[in-house]
């Protein structure tokens, strides 16, 4: 406890926070799903993370109170900004905006030089898109950036949305290099990276695992990854492990795209794992974790920090660790080759800073259920298809948040709806075959066994309000279930709208329809508006939790 | 009812039975659970187009005459038939699941025995990133 | 259209008496017959529904998939190592498409 409360107050003199004294043999500086966010931004978190009941109150589901009270933290602190919701407009005005490539690279050099070099620079993945300068340049962008920064290794997942064939164009410029132990080519089950590699750390040896997200096929259209397996494969992993035990390597790190519960779970199932670094969740860790006698270390999301850890090393493993979470704060030094060349993507694609709309209210993303930027989405998607009875939106983690008093671009659509695949469809669908949807997505995001989770936060819903019950078995979660306010018909067509999933294909789709973009449809309804003021309208009832927004009434 | 066959999750007992009358003449009450039959399925799929199957039959060369794969809750049931006439009792194959369902390794003995074992995949329409 | 394969001996060279993996991956769509296209018309069926595997001339595997069988398609098979010689397998689908490949099995 003492130690917490000394982070904390640590954490409240930014200059003790970036100059550390030396620790340990050896150091790894680690960011993760950064999603294509070159410039400084805001991100709130998440006010409402809701677990599976047995995985209440652990690590990868503490929002807002919960967050502060595991980690120790102050309200009001600058932890307390980076990793919760909690005064969020307040809070942001006092620490400013967060993140930015210029800035992150610049704070990556600082550490190394600070370490004499002896720093490996590992990126969690989720890098490469879902973002304006990223899809401008089908990821080049976050490329040429990993290779000013110094990246040493890397794991993917979103990256596939790009394309195989395009991921494949993009390695051959890519100076880091990808591990994974879980990608396999469908031809013969060949794997197709290294599924680690090993680094001299002083007097000891370090060995980097990769593994790729497991369920990218389930995540996003299957053509995107077409020839490629991956899956958990805890097995071949625990194989791996024994393989570089035996070839007599001190530290085995884990570089995991799992996310915070399944790395958890993996931590506890597969034996002489030192470290894990964990990807996907977008958690923060301001205080490390402990699963037996492997430590894990999340690496936070949208360049917002830069994590830091010391390895002491010793024969056969880490001795001791020290973690600290860095904020990459405008305060920050930038670097000047990183700066030019986010300027340069900029320059070369200036409609995305033009001004759209003034922002009036908080706008955020992240929330088990529901967000007022999802709002602004099926928002515009209704103003042009009156006829639509229900929206959906997809649960992404990624995304940004606007201030009451900043201004909509197309930049900042992007950095919530920004993706490969973003084409709006009308669909018609049986109510039984919504529900039973609901009732999928449900059984995905509630899963007790984090094995059996796939994917982000719970699709999002307009025009259609439900009763959630996570504790329910599956097939029962979802209930009391209306369109515009009256009882969902299981017999009767319901005519849906749904971007950036997959839906439309298990519906009939409207004929004479072209989809389009959704950013487009945000965009005109944005202009046309001229201002942006959503209160939050909440439309889940959720039972045997707390579930709260902020400035909402449900 | 053996054991074997309850509580699996996207059992359809009706539309395998339907699956077993059509391949083997035979239905799910001459089906004996067996556990020299080793059917290995992933708890969860990646892609219901895409599932690795996989069985072993830890039974002498000689006895095991064919292998079957069933899905309950696919359209045709039936997977695949594997006559082996000199390899040894083992077959892997990739297959597409319609839903989440029980999967089935039906083994034809040189003696008129079927065999069976039985696995669950859970198939999702996915989440998001 | 022929239909093209691909085998692979597993370990590439095993020594006598030892068990080795036979596989065969087949180019080919594997049509369910149930899948939609991008405009939501019906794919028509087209799989392959027989692949026979011979070892110097001798049938040692027949194999008749259903419309269930995954897209480019693997087959698996296990076999003793005795001594060295030709596989041949031949495949045929719904639309009447043959393909034939060979391999040696060389022992250690
Ligand atoms: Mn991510
Ligand atoms: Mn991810």
């Amino acid at each position: 406890v003492t130690g917490r409360k000394a982070l904390a107050q640590a954490l409240e003199r930014p200059e003790a926070l970036y100059e550390l004294p030396p620790y340990g043999d050896y150091t790894l500086l680690y960011y993760a799903d950064l999603h294509g966010q070159l410039r400084p931004h805001y991100y709130m978190e998440p006010p409402n993370l809701l677990a599976p009941r047995p995985l209440m109150g652990r690590p990868g589901y503490l929002a807002g109170e919960s967050f502060l009270r595991y980690y120790g933290l102050e309200r009001g602190s600058l932890m307390a900004y980076i990793g919760t919701y909690l005064d969020f407009p307040t809070l942001a005005r006092r620490f400013g905006p967060v993140g930015g490539a210029a800035r992150l690279t610049a704070l990556i050099k600082a550490q190394k030089e600070q370490v004499g070099g002896k720093a490996l620079v590992l990126d969690g993945g989720d890098t490469w898109t879902n973002s304006g300068p990223s899809l401008r340049t089908r990821g080049e962008a976050m490329v040429d950036w990993m290779n000013l920064t110094g990246v040493d290794h890397m794991v993917y997942h979103w990256e596939y949305t790009l394309g195989r064939a395009r991921v494949e164009e993009l390695e051959k410029k890519l100076s880091a290099q990808v591990l994974s132990y879980n990608t396999t080519d469908d031809l013969f089950g060949d794997p197709v990276y290294p599924a680690y590699a090993v680094h001299p750390a002083g007097r000891y040896t370090l060995a980097v695992i990769g593994l790729t997200y497991p369920y990218v096929k389930v995540s996003h259209p299957e053509e995107f990854s077409e020839g490629l397996s991956f899956g958990v494969r805890e097995k071949e992993l625990q194989k791996v492990v024994d393989e570089l035990r035996a070839k007599g390597v001190d530290a085995v790190v884990l570089l995991s795209h799992g996310g915070l519960p399944l790395d958890t779970a993996l931590a506890q199932r597969v034996r002489g794992i030192d470290l894990i670094l964990s990807a996907h969740t977008h958690d923060l860790t301001p205080v490390p974790l402990r699963v037996g006698r492997t430590f894990l270390v999340a690496g936070g999301s949208a360049g917002k920090v830069l994590v830091r850890v010391d390895l002491r090393l010793k024969k056969g493993g880490i001795a001791s660790l020290r973690a600290r979470t860095l904020p990459v704060l405008e305060s920050l030094p930038e670097d000047p080759a990183a700066k030019a060349l986010v300027e340069e993507v900029y320059r070369q694609n200036p409609d995305l800073l033009e001004p759209i709309a003034r922002v009036e209210s908080l706008l955020y993303k992240r929330d088990t259920l529901y967000s007022t930027l999802d709002e602004l989405a099926c928002r515009a998607i209704e103003a042009a298809h009156p006829e639509v009875e229900v929206v959906f939106s997809p649960g992404t983690r990624w995304g940004t948040t606007l201030l009451p008093g900043g201004v909509l671009t197309l930049d900042r659509v992007l950095a919530y709806t920004g993706s490969t695949y973003p084409e709006v469809y009308l669909f018609r669908m049986r109510g039984e075959r919504l529900k039973a949807t609901l009732e999928d997505i449900a059984a995905n995001v509630f899963a007790p066994d984090p094995f059996f989770q796939q994917g982000g936060d719970m699709s999002r819903t307009y025009g259609l309000t439900y009763t959630l019950d996570p504790d329910a078995p599956s097939g029962s979660r979802i209930l009391d279930v209306r369109v515009r306010g009256r009882p969902l018909e299981p017999d009767r067509e319901y005519l849906v709208a749904a971007y950036g999933g997959r839906l439309q294909r298990a519906g009939v789709l409207v004929e004479g329809h072209t989809p389009r973009p959704v950013h487009e449809y945000i965009l005109a309804f944005a202009k046309k508006e001229g201002r942006i003021d959503l209160k939050p309208r909440p439309n889940v009832r959720v039972l045997g939790r707390n579930y709260r927004i902020p400035g909402g009434e449900a | 009812m053996p054991a074997l066959a309850q509580g699996l999750e996207g059992e359809d007992l009706a539309n395998l039975e339907k699956g077993l009358q059509a391949a083997l003449g035979k239905g799910f009450k001459d089906l004996t659970p067996s556990d020299a039959v080793k059917l290995t399925m992933p708890a969860i799929a990646e892609s219901g187009a895409n599932v690795p199957a996989e069985v072993e039959v830890a039974l002498p060369q000689g006895q095991v005459k064919a292998i079957h794969l069933f899905a309950d809750k696919n359209p045709t049931p039936h997977l695949v038939a594997v006559q082996l006439m000199g390899g040894l009792p083992y077959y892997a194959s990739r297959v597409r699941l319609a839903e989440t369902t029980a999967v089935r390794a039906v083994v034809e003995t040189a003696d008129g025995k079927l065999l069976l074992a039985s696995a669950s995949t859970r198939v999702t329409v996915g989440g998001c990133g | 259209m022929a239909i093209r394969m691909l085998i692979r001996f597993t370990p590439a060279k095993p020594k006598a008496g030892e068990e080795y993996k036979f596989q065969v991956v087949a180019q080919h769509p594997m049509e369910p017959g149930t899948r939609k296209d991008a405009e939501g018309k019906l794919i028509p069926a087209n799989y392959i529904n027989l692949l026979e595997v011979y070892f110097e001339g001798q049938k040692v595997a027949e194999i008749r998939p259903g419309p269930s069988t995954s897209a480019n398609p693997l087959f698996a098979l296990k076999f003793k190592a005795e001594k060295p010689g030709s596989f041949t397998v031949k495949a045929k689908d719904i639309n009447g498409d043959t393909g034939e490949a060979q391999a040696k099995l060389e022992l250690a």
